[in-house]
Order: structure tokens, then sequence, then C-alpha cells
């Protein structure tokens, strides 16, 4: 009956093995017939050691099968380590008992079965659905022999309040229990067509083939369902409330993988597997869903992990892993040499404070402008201090606490300032995710990061309403009663704000949360995969704010107009009187020059901070002006733009308006905040040197050098396109990643610890996955992302300094280079908007064609293909990022023949 | 060394033989037609004959194989026609975007000869030789009418409507048994509205040779040829005009 045909399966894996049951709902001697599949006998006959063992229970409707791929990587001579993938009694080909087991008896079997085997040394549990709890069952029992737990979707806990998941509650209903589980194999078909990509049909045969036969080969499945603890009152509660209990005491390296689009097990259910294991390593597989270990490669994790965490890796792991998604140990970025001692970095809001108690305490200090050109809003820092104490004690009173996570959907302004430094104060984690994500993105950013609470304007509570997104909502405004009824909202900021003065009198302020505990979780912009939740400590923060005053020179005293949230939010922690003018934060372009002059004049402002988009928007309407408001810019004496490439000629353009400010770029992503800073003086210098003979000056655009505290490198290019190796250098004219290294780089991504491994490699830097090389100046000239590289036979071809030069050509708007091809033997292909726009996408004009390859030969790429496009593809958040992946693949459908349409 | 070029009465075979006369081998060319290569000794005969094959490889050290009945070889003055008039006429299929590698002449026999030499490399591999700079096929068109002084093909027909009506030319031109190229066949089709581009670099290290002349420096040599021709096209009189 065995092996017949089980694709990825070895032959040899498979036994039988005869084990005496002790489980409560057998007599006694009885004996049961267990299947397994077991890399053992093949070690041993290929002569290898194996470090431990890998003790897999799968769930339901599963088999062993599914741990095949960790069977054969066990496997592998260069790191033999034994799998023993179990078939539980009822399920796979182990025996069918006709008893109905309960938690309670699944745990002790498979303790039987481990006595039976013999198994010594090192085990490792792995587990998936029920296998989840059994496993950790066995291994609380088994703590001499315990080294690990690997877990997979499961659960070990409902929390109160809460009702099992809608698909479980209809397999559960008693018209369709029976018939759904057992009777018919639907229960079966459902969970296999759960896969993503759906499984091929030799897999999916596979997975059927145990439960073939009938319903007696099926009793199992039916009553593993049956005995889900959906309530108290459930015969194995009290079994799962001890393996929940038991795991806090749980002190073995622990690792989950997780398929979020799971509809059963949620990141609910992960969340609170963190809560009880909370220094385990964590890898969210966005995209992935219940059966993980089909959707995506968990072999190659799991053996990493345990190269670092296993029982001969050394005390503390590599430190590389060391922060991955905990909460102690020592950071992932060292500071870098010559930054101040860490442990004496002030807090975040430590120039708040200071200005709250001082002379200056009745000044303004955060501002709202009203649309027709009032202060709709603002508070003094005395006020500001007692609003932001008030609403930590108010929200402490609802049950925030150090490490809740509050995700914050409030739009920039007065609002957003006091919850935000309330948060900060509690020790509790912010979560930022902002509607450029897309409504999808968004919603799998706020559901990954699981927040407890969600503070948000109606439109963002409605969405979490429709959308289903965690945590205990709490409104910006007050609501009527009706609509906070059918948004499930408790309570508003203004209402716990007036709960914390009255519960106020002299309470103790909370204590200073740990630096090291996390305090901000920020999403990139998800226009390259979906968005990631970058992780930042209190230190980190206060870091970014240091070096941010050091490079900018904005320190106490600077006022400043911020057009742009994270700035907002930096000025009080700047000791900085900040205003958000009248605008529609989410959509740049909606700031008028009359409400930009109208927000300075508000605050005498010496520092503005806008968006290109915003700044092109101000350019536009500045016939809008009067003198009063052309005066208020002319005293700016300092203005900052980024988020997308800012030309110099837009700088010049705003020069005009504001001629007395210094206007910089500074160039950063989320995860390092910023990196390097440049100002239109040295952007005009580069110009000349890339024009003249300066070795490195020009292909790509030059972004300064690095900010105040912070070290920039590269890894070279090797011609794959990847850069591999582990030596940064900044020679110039070599062309590699981007590496930095400061204080203020994130401490790692959230919940993600593969792509923190990737982006840590290097130990001491961040890899920024952007591509670029110094000049003999040492600034830094960004050629593109890594991922957008082409590698053409003659070499690898980064498009920046192409794309730039095929600009420079009369009517070409926009043009990007991309790959078409296998890696290592890519065409290069330009695509192009034309300057009137074309009708329709195809083929260039020859005569265009021939422009566009001579301006990129002289810029050193040699172009195959030139199209055009009416218009380029760019994201969501800032709408000026071309979406390359999206071009390169129509480009490639294109040119292999067939109608053009459209990218 | 002494070679033998077969079908060096065609563009190609008489290319190679040339520049092997040029580097000083000793040449036989063997095919139907005079080839007419200076300073290579030319053998009529069909290659479907056993005696004359035989006297021709006899004392050879290396062949080079050319004489294969392939679409678009034939007489060079016969090529001129067909090249330019056949291209005139085609129309560009679908958006003429599909990318294709094409080869200059002169590195395509320079490959040739280049392999005799590295016959311990390559012995017993296919290798694909191209100039290594795919085009969109429309572009290529319009390149070489250009050089021949002839507007591009300026009407666009569906690439499957062309597949469907090549198969179908094809069928007439067997059942009424005419000569000469049919002027779209199946292939053709195919050819024209597909991409087919190749990886250069197992070829070029294999036979340690890079092309000489690149595609827009060959499509000016194309041009220099035509104009030194100032003869008409089937009466339509000598067209200028490159678009």
């Amino acid at each position: 009956m065995v092996a017949a045909g089980w694709p990825g399966v070895d032959a040899e894996w498979s036994r039988e093995i005869d084990v005496v049951s002790t489980s409560a709902v057998d007599g006694t001697g009885a004996v049961r017939r267990w299947h397994l599949l077991d890399n053992g006998a093949q070690l041993t006959r290929r002569g290898l050691t194996p470090a431990g063992t890998l003790l897999c229970v799968h769930g339901n409707p599963t088999w062993s099968y599914l741990w095949r791929t960790l069977l054969a990587a066990g496997s592998d001579p260069a790191r033999p380590w034994r799998v023993v993938a179990v078939d539980q009694l009822d399920m796979g080909f182990s025996e069918r008992t006709g008893t109905f087991r309960r938690l309670a008896d699944r745990i002790n079997d498979l303790g039987d079965l481990t006595a039976a085997l013999g198994l010594d040394g090192p085990v490792v549990t792995v587990g998936h659905d029920w296998g989840g709890v059994i496993s950790l069952g066995w291994a609380l029992a088994h703590p001499e022999q315990l080294a690990g737990v690997v877990l997979t979707n499961t659960a070990v806990h409902q929390p109160a309040g809460s009702r099992i998941p809608p698909a479980l509650r209809l397999a559960l209903h008693p018209a369709v229990h029976r018939w759904g589980t057992t009777t018919s194999d639907a229960f079966l078909r459902v969970t296999h067509s759960l896969a993503r990509p759906p499984l091929p049909a030799d897999v999916r045969g596979a997975y059927m083939a145990p439960y073939r036969g009938g319903a007696g080969r099926r009793a199992g499945v039916g009553n593993f369902v049956a005995d889900i603890p959906a309530g108290p009152s459930h015969p194995s509660f009290p079994a799962l409330t001890g393996v929940a209990e038991g795991l806090r005491t749980l002190h073995v390296p622990a690792l989950m993988l997780w398929g979020p689009q799971d509809p059963i097990f949620s990141d609910r259910y992960l969340k609170d597997l963190l809560s009880r294991l909370p220094s385990a390593t964590v890898h969210r597989f966005e995209g992935a869903g219940h059966l993980v270990a089909e959707d995506r490669d968990i072999a190659a994790p799991v053996f990493e992990w345990l190269a670092g965490h296993g029982p001969q890796s050394g005390p503390a792991g590599t430190d590389a892993d060391a922060r991955a998604g905990t909460r102690t140990g020592p950071p992932a970025n060292p500071p870098a040499a010559g930054a101040p001692e860490p442990a004496q970095t002030p807090p975040l809001w430590a120039p708040l404070t200071a200005l709250a108690a001082g002379p200056g305490c009745g000044d303004t200090a955060v501002a709202e402008m009203a649309a027709d050109g009032s202060v709709a809003r603002s508070l003094s820092w005395l006020e500001l201090e007692s609003s932001v104490a008030a609403l930590a004690a108010g929200l402490q009173d609802a049950g925030v606490r150090q490490g809740s996570r509050v995700s914050l959907m409030v739009p920039p302004g007065v609002d957003l300032t006091v919850v935000l430094y309330a948060c900060l104060r509690l020790g509790a984690v912010v979560v930022v995710a902002d509607a450029g994500l897309g409504t999808r993105g968004l919603s799998r950013a706020v559901r990954g990061a699981t927040p407890d609470f969600l503070i948000g304007v109606d439109r963002a509570l409605a969405a979490a309403a429709v959308l289903g997104w965690p945590g205990r909502r709490i409104s910006g405004q007050d609501l009527p009663a009706a609509l906070r009824r059918l948004l499930t909202v408790e309570t508003s900021l203004s209402g716990l704000t007036r709960r914390g003065r009255l519960s106020a009198g002299p309470t103790p302020p909370p204590e200073a949360p740990d630096p090291d505990a996390p305090a901000a979780v920020l999403f990139t912009s998800g226009s390259t995969g979906p968005a990631k939740g970058v992780l930042y400590t209190h230190r980190r923060l206060a870091a970014m704010r240091d070096t941010v005053a050091a490079t900018l020179g904005i320190r106490p005293g600077a006022r400043l107009v911020a057009g742009f949230a994270p700035f907002a939010l930096l000025g009080p922690a700047l000791g900085a009187v900040s205003v958000t003018p009248a605008m529609d934060v989410t959509a740049p372009r909606t700031l008028t020059a009359r409400a930009l002059a109208d927000a300075a004049a508000a605050i005498d402002a010496t520092v503005v901070f806008a968006s290109p988009a915003a700044l092109r928007n101000v350019l536009a309407t500045r016939a809008g002006l009067d003198r009063a408001g052309h005066e208020a810019l002319g005293r700016v004496k300092l203005l900052l733009s980024a988020g997308a490439p800012v030309p110099a000629s837009l700088l010049a353009d705003v020069q005009r308006l504001l001629p007395l400010a210094a206007l910089h770029t500074p160039y950063g992503m989320t995860e390092a905040l910023p990196v390097t800073d440049i100002s239109l003086e040295q952007i005009r210098a580069a110009a000349a040197d890339a024009a003249g003979t300066m070795p490195g000056a020009g292909n790509g655009v030059c972004v300064g050098r690095p900010v105040h505290g912070a070290r920039v490198a590269v890894i070279p290019l090797a011609a794959d396109g990847t850069a591999p190796g582990n030596d940064p250098v900044t020679a110039a004219g070599v062309t590699g990643e981007i590496l930095v290294s400061a204080p203020h780089v994130k401490e790692t991504y959230d919940r993600l610890w593969l792509t923190q491994r990737e982006s840590a490699r290097t130990a001491g830097w961040h890899r920024t996955g952007d591509v670029g090389h110094f000049d003999a100046a040492g600034r830094l000239w960004v050629e593109g992302r890594l991922g957008h590289v082409v590698t053409a036979p003659g070499g690898v071809v980064t498009p920046v300094g192409a794309e730039q030069a095929i600009e420079r050509i009369d009517d070409v708007g926009l043009a990007a280079v991309v790959g078409v091809g296998p890696s290592g033997t890519q065409a290069v292909v330009a695509v192009v908007e034309t300057v009137p726009p074309a009708r329709r996408a195809g083929p260039a004009a020859p005569q265009l064609a021939r422009r566009v390859r001579e301006a990129a030969r002289q810029a050193g790429a040699g172009v195959s293909a030139v199209l055009v496009v009416p218009a380029q593809p760019t994201d969501i958040r800032h709408n000026a990022k071309i979406d390359r992946t999206r071009l390169s693949r129509w480009a490639a459908a294109v040119l292999a023949g067939g109608r053009a349409g459209t990218p | 060394m002494r070679v033998l070029v077969t079908g060096a009465s065609g563009l190609l075979g008489g290319e190679v033989a040339r520049q092997l006369v040029r580097q000083g081998h000793t040449v036989t060319t063997f095919q139907r037609r005079p080839a007419g290569v200076d300073g290579a000794e030319d053998v009529t005969g069909s290659i479907t004959d056993d005696g004359a094959v035989r006297r021709a490889v006899a004392g050879a050290e290396g062949i080079i194989h050319l004489a294969a009945k392939v679409s678009f070889t034939g007489r060079a003055a016969d090529f001129d026609a067909v090249n330019v008039d056949g291209t005139r006429r085609l129309p560009l299929l679908d958006a003429g975007a599909a990318l294709i590698d094409t080869t200059y002449v002169d590195n395509a026999a320079a490959a040739i000869v280049a392999g005799l030499h590295r016959m311990g490399h390559i012995a017993g591999r296919a290798l694909v030789v191209s100039n290594g700079e795919p085009r969109p096929v429309g572009e290529l068109l319009a390149g070489i009418c250009a050089a021949a002084g002839v507007r591009a093909p300026s009407w666009a027909v569906p690439g499957r409507l062309a597949r469907a009506a090549g198969s179908v030319v094809e069928q007439v031109w067997t059942r009424t048994g005419r000569s000469g190229e049919p002027p779209m066949t199946r292939f053709l089709a195919e050819q024209l509205s597909t991409a087919h581009w190749f990886d250069q670099r197992e070829t070029r290290a294999l036979l340690d040779w890079t092309p000489a002349v690149s595609l827009d420096d060959g499509l000016a040599r194309l041009a220099l040829h035509y104009g030194s021709y100032q003869r008409p096209f089937r009466g339509r009189g000598w067209q200028t005009g490159h678009e």
C-alpha cells in the first residue's frame, strides 16, 4: 500500500511501526499501527549523522505527505537532520482505530510513538493546523529533549468573546458536519483547493489517497472537526488551555512561518501565539494561505533557522537574526562609529517636555490652518504637553499598554500629533499605513500588523468595518450615537482626553519606555511587491530626530510648515513649531500657493516641507498670492522636498518664489530616513562636474553626501545583476547596491524574518535595494533599483543614466529602460512617452527609434527596441515612480509579436 | 588548408569562399551553377550525384556545406530582386514589433570560417550565429527598404491572418506546380510575426569570434551597394525617399 506514486516522496522513507498505546481512550495493552515518513534509515545507510530530529505533525485533513520537502532537505549531506513525519492515528495510512480520540489522547499518542521509536538526541517539533497544538503538547511534556518548536498556521487559543471562524462554524453545524467531513470528501476537497497556486493533479491525488475508500477512512477527519474546542464547556478545552498556558513557560527557540490568506488561521492567531512566545522568529508569506508548506518553500527557511538557532549553533544565534521580530537582544544595526553613546539619547519627546516647562510655554506649538486662511486650531507647548498627558492617561485607562499596537488613521494635524505622542509615552507601538497603498494593500498591511486598537476618522472606521480589520475602534472625532454603534466605536479621542484629565491628579507619568522597545511600524510604499512593515524602536526614532536636526539645522525655535505627515510629527520632537496647511494631505496636489503662504504667515515660518507634486501645484497657483503672501514666503530660510524625484528645474522655479530659502532634497526610504542630503547649489555643481571630466560624475541622479551620523557604501554589481559579496566600497565610479549604516536605520522588518535577513546580510549595514555609485568628490549618484537592472550580454545596464539621456531628446517625455528576455542575455528596451502623447502603444517610428538609440548609446546602453506609450504606468502612492515590472512584462509581450495592447 | 565549399554560388557561400581565399586557403567550390569566386577552383555538379561529390571531397581537409534548399538563397542578382522587391511588397504583421535577430552576411561568413578553425571546440554542436542586435521586425524591414531607396512596408495585416494565408498560398503553389518563391508562406508569416533572437554568449566564446560589422554599419553598406546600381525595379522607376 505504501509509497505508490506519491510525487516528492522517496519510497525509502515510508515505514510502519507498532506502538503500545497508553491513551485513556484505548484499553490497556492496546497496540496501534502507525505509518510514518522517516528518513532515519536512509541517513544511516548513507553514513550521515543527523544533528537532531524534526518531529513533524500534520493537521486536519492532511497527512505526513505535507512535510515531504523537509524530509528531502534533511537528507542533504551538508547538514543532515533526521525528519520523522507521523501519520496520526485514524489519519493518513495509520490504523483506523474506531475510537474518538480527543486532544489529550492525541498528545499522549505522540508520546507513545516517540517512546516506541526510541527517539533520542535534540528534537525540534514542527506542526501545522491541529498538529501545531499536538506537537506543542508533546514539547511541553518532553522538555529535556526539546530543542525548538516550529509552527505554521495553527492556534492554541480562541480569544474570549470572539467566535470561531465562519468556515469552521459551518463545518460544525449538525446538518453539515457528518456529511461534509466524513460521509463525503467535501472537507478534504475544500482544504486542498485552498492552495495558491492550485495543487497539481498528482499532488492532490497524493493528499487524497489515504482517505479514499468510504466514510470509514474519514472518521478521523470528522472527529478532528468535532474536537475543536469552540467554547469553555467543550471537553477538550482544558487540554487546549493547558497547552496555551504552558507555552508561556517555554524557553526554547521558536520559528513561526505563516500564510496570512488563511480563512481559518488568520493573523489573529499568529498574534496570540506571539503573545505567548514573544521572542519567536516570524515570517509571514504575504499571498500564501492555509497550506503554507505547499504555497511556499518552507524547507529552506526552516533549515536556515536551524543553522542559526538549532542545537549546534552558537549561544545567541547569528547577530543578523538576533533582533528579527524580537524585543530583546542587541540591535541588528550597531550604531555608526562616532554616534553619541546610545544609552544617553533622550526620548523623542524630550524637547516637547522641556519647552512646556520653560518660559516660552505659552507659545504656539502646533497649529492647523482652515481653508479661509485663518488658524483653525492651535495648541501652545503647555497645552500640547497636557493634552498628550491626558490622552495618554485616557488611553491607558482604556487598556492601551506597553507593547499594544495602535493603528493611526487620522489625517495629519493637531489630533494626530497628540495621539502619536501619547502612544509613544505609553510605550505602545503606533502602526502607520496610508491610503497610498491602495485598498487591498492597506487592508493587508493593517491586518498583518494586528493592531489592538484602531484610531481613525469616520472614513477609516467605515473601511475597517467593511474589511474586517482587527482592533478596538476609537474615533478621531466625536460621532453620533447611531454611527458609533454601526462602526462599533467604543469612544473618541476627546472622550479619552476628558477621561484622562478627570482620572488625573498627581498620577506619576508612566515610566519612560525601554529605548530598545518597538515604538512604531511604518509601511513601505509597496510599489515593488507587497508593502512591508518597518519597525522602529524609541532609540532609532530619537536618532532620526537627531540626524534631521544636525544635518538640516532644524532646532528648537524653528518654525515649520509641514505638508507631509512624517514631518508634521517630527516638529515637536525637534522643538520646532509646526503648522499643517489647508490641504488634503493624502493628495499633495491640493496644496495651493495661497494656503502655503497663509500657513507660513501664521507662524512666521522658517522651514517648509512639501513633496514635489505639492510644489508643482504651488507653482501653478502662484498667481493667487498677494503681497503679504509673497513676503511670508520670502522669509522662509529652508525648503525640503522628497518622496519622489525632484528635478532641478522644479527647484529653480521654487527658488524664484522663495528667494531666501536654501532648497534641499534629502534621499531616503522608509527603512532609512534620510540617507543623504543635497541642495540646489550642490545639484548644479554636480551637473557641471558630470558634463566635465570628474571620475564617477554623471550616469544617475546625484543625491549628495551622507547625513550626520550615517555611513554609505556600495557592494559592486556582478554580471548577473546581483550584488554578491560582503565588502562595501566607496571608490569612485564603481556601481553597486547602496548600503547604509546609521543609528536611525530601521530596527527590523515586522514579522518578515527572511526579508530582514536578506537586508541585513552584510553585518552592520542595511541593504537598500537601490543601485548607485560615488564620484571622486564623495557624492552618491543613484542609478535605479536593483530589481530593475538589465542584464544585457555586454554587461549590466542600470536604467537611470540612459533614461536621463533619452528624456533630453525633444518631444520625449518620461522614459523607462527595461530588460526583456532571460537574465544574462536581456535585450535593452526603451519605453518612452512622446510629446504630444501617442494615441496607441506600440513600436516607435524608425526616426524616433534612431534618435533614442543614439542618445542611449552615448549614455553607454545599447538599446534593441524602442516602444511608445501614451502614458507610463505609475505607482499609486507617489504617482511618480514608474511601475517597471509591469512595463517589462508588457514590453516582453509586445516584442514577442501579436497585438500591442496597453501596459 | 584545403577547403571545399558547397553552395558557393549563393550569397553566403560566395562570401565564405572569398574570405577563405583571402586567408590563403586552397578553396574548391561545388554546386550546380558556376560560383565565380576568384582564386577558387570551381567544380559544377549536383550534391545528389554520388560520384561528383566523391570527386569534389577528395583531398579536402575541411568542408563547409551550404548547398541546401532554403528559401531566399540563389544567384546574387536574383537575391537583389527578391530582397528588395519581396521586402517592399511585404505587409507588416500585427504591430511589426516582434523582436528578431539578423546577421550581416560578412559576419555570418566570418563566423563560419572561424568555426572551421575551432573544430575542436565545436565538434558535434549546433550553434546559432547572429549579429546579437535584435530589432523589431518592422524596423528592420524599414531599414532594408530605406537602404534600397524604396518605401517601407506600410500596410499591416494581423499575423494570424497572414499565417493562414501563407498555408493557402503554399497549397496553391504546390498544386499548380509553380516554381519560384511564393509571395507568402506559413513559415515566412511565422518568421515575421513571432520573436526569435538568440543568446550569443556561448557561440562567441566557442568560436572565439565577435561580429565585425554592426547592424547599423551593415545597413549603411547595403545603402552604398544599392546606390551603386542605378537600375529601375520592375518598371516602377528608381524611387528615392527614405522614410
